[in-house]
C-alpha cells in the first residue's frame, strides 16, 4: 500500500528559534550530545533533534514566518552533518544495519516535509525546498555505500517520496 | 519498542480510569495531520458481549472532520481487529453493516458493533486513503480482566504449520523462495481444498481473491497486501523500468477500480516483502463458494546471509 502508512510524525514544534530561550534550548542539547555515552547514543540524539528542527521549521513556516526558521534549517543540516559521520564511523559488523537504518530515517524525513508541504502557507512553505535538498543530498551519499540488493530494498520508499515530492511541487505550479 | 509499551499501558490505564463515567475516547498511533478517535459503547469492555465502535477522523490541525476519503477495496476505512495473542481476527468496516451516509461522510464518523471473543489485551490498526496517501492508526487497549503481565508480554502460541483446516476447508501455504528473507520479496501460495476436492468457485472479496493482514508477532510492522495478479506483475515491471509513472498513484488508481476474478482457486498467489527477521502472524481472508473463511499462518523470515536462495518461481501468469 504505503511504505510509509504507520511511520511516526514530526513531534510538537516546542520552542522555535523565534522565541528568546531558543538559544538556552539548543546550548541544551549541545550538552546532551557531549555527554553522550557511545556514538550510538549520540546518533540517535542527533536524529531525535533533526526531528525537532524539522517540526520548528513547519511550524514557523505554519505561522508565516519562515525567514525565523534559517537557524533551525542550518540545525537540521548540522545534525545529519553530524549524523552521517556517527555513521560511517560505526563499527564494520553494524554498519550497514546502520546505514539502512539512515538512509529510512533520510526518506522518512522527505516524506514527512512533502506531505505536509500541502497543507502549509503557499507563499511561505518555499523553505521547505531547501531541507528537502540536505536530506536528498545525505539520502544519495548513505546510499551510495549500500550494497545493491539493499538499495534495491529501498525502491518502494523511493517512489513513495518522489512521487509525494512532485505532488507538492505540482500544487505550487497549480498555484494550490 | 518501549514507546508502544508505554502508549499500551497509557491505553490501558485510560480505559480503566475511564470505566466507571463516560465513554473513554482513545487516539489512534501514530499521531501525524490526521486524527483518529475510537470510542466504545458500553465504556466497560467486557468479552462476549456487544460493543459498538466509533471512529471518528479529523484534520489535527484544525479538527475539521476529513472529507474526501478514497474508497480503496470497495471500503472507506479498513478496521483490523487482533487479540494481542493472535487468537482472534476480523476486518471489519461500517459499510458491512450499514451503508455510509452523506452525514457520516461529513462527520468523518464511521460505527459498527463487535464482539469481543475473550478477555485479553487487543489491537486495532485502520487504514484510510486521503489525498492518494494511505495511513495506519492504531489502539492498544485490553478487554475483562487482564493481568498486568499479560499486557505487556502477550503470549503467543508458535504454529508453524503449513496445512490449516477451517471449516470444510483445507489451506496449504507454500513459499517461494522456501525460506522468507527480509527485505526480499517473497511469493506466498495458498492452495485450497474442500472437502479434497480442489477449489475452483473462490469469489471477490472487497475486489481480491485474498485479503492478507500480518503482523510481526510482537506486535509490530503490520502489513496488508492482497493476491498477486498480472495486471500487478505489469505494473511492477514498469515501475521497475521507471516507466515515467508513480507507483503509489498506479497502485491506488488499481486498487480502487472494480476488480475481476483472476484465480477462482486453488491456487492464489501473494506477494510480500516481509522488512524484518523474526516471525510473524498471517491472517488470509478469502470467500471460497462466496463464504468468508480466515486462514491463520505463521511464517519465519530470515536475515539474508550468503548463499541463501532468493530466486521466486512464481505461479503467475506473465510475471
Amino acid at each position: 500500500m504505503n511504505s510509509f502508512a504507520g511511520i511516526e510524525w514530526l513531534p510538537p514544534a516546542g520552542i522555535t528559534p523565534a522565541d528568546r530561550s531558543y538559544r538556552v534550548a539548543r546550548w541544551w542539547e549541545e550538552i546532551q550530545l557531549a555527554l553522550a555515552a557511545t556514538p550510538a547514543e549520540k546518533l540517535s540524539l542527533s536524529l531525535s533533534f533533526a526531528r525537532e528542527r524539522l517540526a520548528e521549521i513547519e511550524d514557523l513556516i505554519r505561522a508565516g514566518n519562515s525567514p525565523a526558521a534559517h537557524p533551525a534549517i542550518a540545525g537540521y543540516a548540522s545534525h545529519l552533518a553530524q549524523a552521517s559521520t556517527l555513521v560511517a564511523s560505526v563499527i564494520a559488523v553494524e554498519h550497514e544495519a546502520q546505514l539502512l537504518s539512515f538512509a529510512t530515517v533520510l526518506l522518512e524525513h522527505q516524506y514527512i516535509v512533502s506531505t505536509d508541504y500541502l497543507d502549509l502557507p503557499r507563499e511561505s512553505r518555499g523553505a521547505l525546498s531547501e531541507i528537502m535538498k540536505i536530506a536528498a543530498q545525505h539520502y544519495s551519499a548513505t546510499r551510495a555505500q549500500l550494497p545493491r540488493r539493499t538499495q534495491d530494498s529501498l525502491f518502494f520508499k523511493e517512489e513513495e517520496v518522489r512521487w509525494s515530492w512532485e505532488q507538492a511541487q505540482g500544487a505550487d505550479a497549480q498555484g494550490l | 519498542m518501549r514507546r508502544y509499551r508505554a502508549i499500551l499501558l497509557l491505553g490501558v490505564l485510560g480505559l480503566a480510569g475511564c470505566s466507571e463515567g463516560a465513554a473513554p475516547v482513545l487516539e489512534g498511533r501514530p499521531l501525524g495531520p490526521y486524527q483518529l478517535t475510537l470510542e466504545f459503547v458500553p465504556a466497560t469492555l467486557a468479552p462476549r458481549g456487544q460493543t459498538q465502535l466509533t471512529f471518528r477522523l479529523t484534520h489535527a490541525a484544525t479538527g475539521a472532520a476529513v472529507q474526501n476519503l478514497q474508497v480503496i477495496h470497495e471500503r472507506a476505512l479498513h478496521t483490523f481487529i487482533i487479540a494481542r495473542d493472535f487468537s482472534s481476527f476480523a476486518h471489519l468496516h461500517h459499510e458491512d453493516f450499514a451503508p455510509l451516509t452523506a452525514h457520516d461522510l461529513d462527520a468523518g464518523r464511521f460505527t459498527f458493533p463487535y464482539t469481543f471473543p475473550h478477555a485479553g489485551q487487543y489491537r486495532i490498526v485502520n487504514e484510510f486513503t486521503h489525498r492518494d496517501r494511505t495511513w495506519l492508526k492504531q489502539f492498544d487497549f485490553s478487554v475483562g480482566e487482564v493481568a498486568a503481565s499479560a499486557v505487556v508480554n502477550p503470549v503467543v502460541k508458535i504454529d508453524l504449520a503449513r496445512e490449516k483446516t477451517v471449516a470444510d476447508y483445507q489451506a496449504t501455504l507454500a513459499l517461494s523462495p522456501p525460506v522468507a528473507i527480509a527485505g526480499y520479496e517473497t511469493e506466498l501460495i495458498l492452495d485450497l481444498t474442500h472437502e479434497h476436492q480442489p477449489v475452483t468457485d473462490l469469489q471477490l472479496l472487497l475486489g481480491a481473491e485474498v485479503h492478507v493482514a500480518l503482523w510481526r508477532i510482537d506486535g509490530e510492522h503490520f502489513g496488508h497486501t492482497h493476491s498477486y495478479t498480472p495486471q500487478m506483475a505489469a505494473m511492477m515491471r514498469a515501475m521497475a523500468g521507471h516507466s515515467g509513472t508513480h507507483s503509489a498513484a498506479m497502485m491506488l488508481k488499481m486498487m480502487s477500480a472494480p476488480a475481476k476474478l483472476v484465480y477462482p482457486g486453488p491456487r492464489i498467489p501473494i506477494r510480500y516483502t516481509f522488512p524484518t527477521p523474526g516471525l510473524y502472524q498471517l491472517f488470509l481472508q478469502c470467500a471460497p463458494g462466496g463464504v468468508t473463511t480466515v486462514f491463520p499462518f505463521m511464517v519465519e523470515v530470515v536475515a539474508y546471509r550468503a548463499g541463501l536462495d532468493t530466486v521466486i518461481n512464481t505461479i503467475v501468469p506473465d510475471a
